[in-house]
């Protein structure tokens, strides 16, 4: 970790390397659920890499590290909870209510002309967080991504289309 | 091609590649007692201004009386025991550490401790001798400007393990300086005024600044 704070690129990825292994067992064991205790992993080795700053060489790493996955694993449950009571259970509500009949086909060849300008990479991207409202993680588990990557691939389409299309989006 | 991962290569394997590149040295924060230090040191500083501007006359007697020292003495370590627990809190850390376990639990006797001397102190009726909006804007001044001090010196770069507990001594820091603060400028001590227009805005203070802590110090 002090080859790591100096910059040290080499040290910092077997550092990385050691400890996920580590932080995946034990997560598995609190998530009890594989794909989520690798979700959690992975937000903990971002969170390491934000919070790399705040550890000192005369502090010990174990309780320091323990310190960021108990803060994740909490954040995780919290999120967890929090999309549990948006989600509707009356699968009924939306049949009940049909939509007000707009004029939609207009809002389709304004997407088909954003999207014209982008790779299918990007549609799908694009497709996944905005349209069909994943989180970074779960697109980024579709195609492959760390959510990092999403996050910035998102915004850098966003930015380009926005440089393109100016005001319009 | 570039950016492309090599074959085999698992999203989380891809991260750790990414974070590697991506590392550019980091200068470990400044120590512990350094910026506690430095938090101290504004905090004295703004009291003894506070005190300096608005003394209250007969501060020169009352100085000298046990009863006074003590309170003093009680706020002081109350604002420090509370201040040090969050400095400690601002670094991940877990299990919890032992000082803050003490700190929490020596700060919750004396706060009761507190609550219950103020009462019995109370005669039957409750003496209110009038609530005065002057101290009740000094406590929660400087309750403000303790909390906030902290925060400019921890800046956002603080990554607490227990937000709402950091948030809460934080606040409590706050609200120990703020009773200190008051004890050099008003020259009201009974009980009921005491209790309504120093103590209650101090926790007032402190639970708006704990709950506003707790959201703010989520990373």
């Amino acid at each position: 970790m002090v080859s790591a704070q100096r910059g040290d690129a080499s040290a910092y990825l077997v550092l990385l390397r050691d400890i996920r292994p580590y932080v995946r067992n034990i997560l598995l064991r609190q998530a009890g659920h594989m794909e989520r205790a690798e979700d959690i992993t992975q937000d903990v080795l971002l969170a390491v890499h934000q919070a790399r700053d705040t550890w000192h060489a005369e502090l010990a790493f174990l309780p320091w590290l323990h310190g960021i996955m108990r803060y994740k694993v909490h954040d995780n449950l919290r999120e967890l909870y929090r999309r549990q009571s948006l989600e509707v259970a009356d699968e009924t509500a939306y049949e009940t209510f049909p939509a007000p009949p707009t004029n939609t086909e207009g809002e389709g060849r304004d997407m088909e002309r954003l999207f014209s300008t982008l790779t299918p990479r990007q549609r799908k991207l694009l497709t996944l967080t905005k349209v069909e409202g994943y989180t970074a993680a779960e697109a980024g588990r579709e195609l492959g991504m760390s959510p990092t990557a999403v996050k910035v691939t998102v915004h850098r389409v966003l930015k380009q289309l926005k440089s393109v299309f100016g005001g319009t989006i | 091609m570039a950016g492309r991962k090599p074959a085999g290569m698992t999203p989380g394997d891809a991260l750790l590649e990414k974070l590697a590149a991506e590392i550019a040295s980091a200068k470990p924060r400044a120590g512990l007692g350094q910026r506690y230090g430095g938090w101290v040191l504004s905090v004295v500083g703004g009291i003894l201004l506070l005190g300096i501007i608005l003394t209250r006359p007969e501060l020169g007697v009352r100085i000298a009386e046990p009863d006074f020292l003590g309170q003093i003495v009680f706020w002081g370590i109350v604002t420090l025991v509370a201040g040090a627990c969050s400095f400690l809190l601002a670094t991940p850390r877990w299990p919890m550490p032992f000082a803050v376990k003490w700190g929490l639990a020596y700060l919750g006797v004396a706060f009761m401790g507190y609550a219950v001397w103020l009462l019995l102190r109370m005669p039957p009726s409750l003496q209110h001798d009038a609530s005065d909006m002057a101290c009740m804007v000094i406590v929660s001044g400087i309750g403000i400007f303790t909390a906030l001090s902290m925060t400019l010196i921890l800046k956002s770069r603080a990554k607490p393990t227990y937000p709402a507990l950091m948030a809460l001594l934080m606040a409590t820091a706050g609200a120990g300086a703020g009773m200190l603060a008051i004890l050099f400028v008003c020259p009201h001590e009974g009980p009921g005024h005491v209790l309504v227009s120093h103590f209650l805005p101090a926790l007032l203070v402190g639970g708006g600044l704990g709950w506003l802590g707790a959201r703010w110090w989520r990373w």
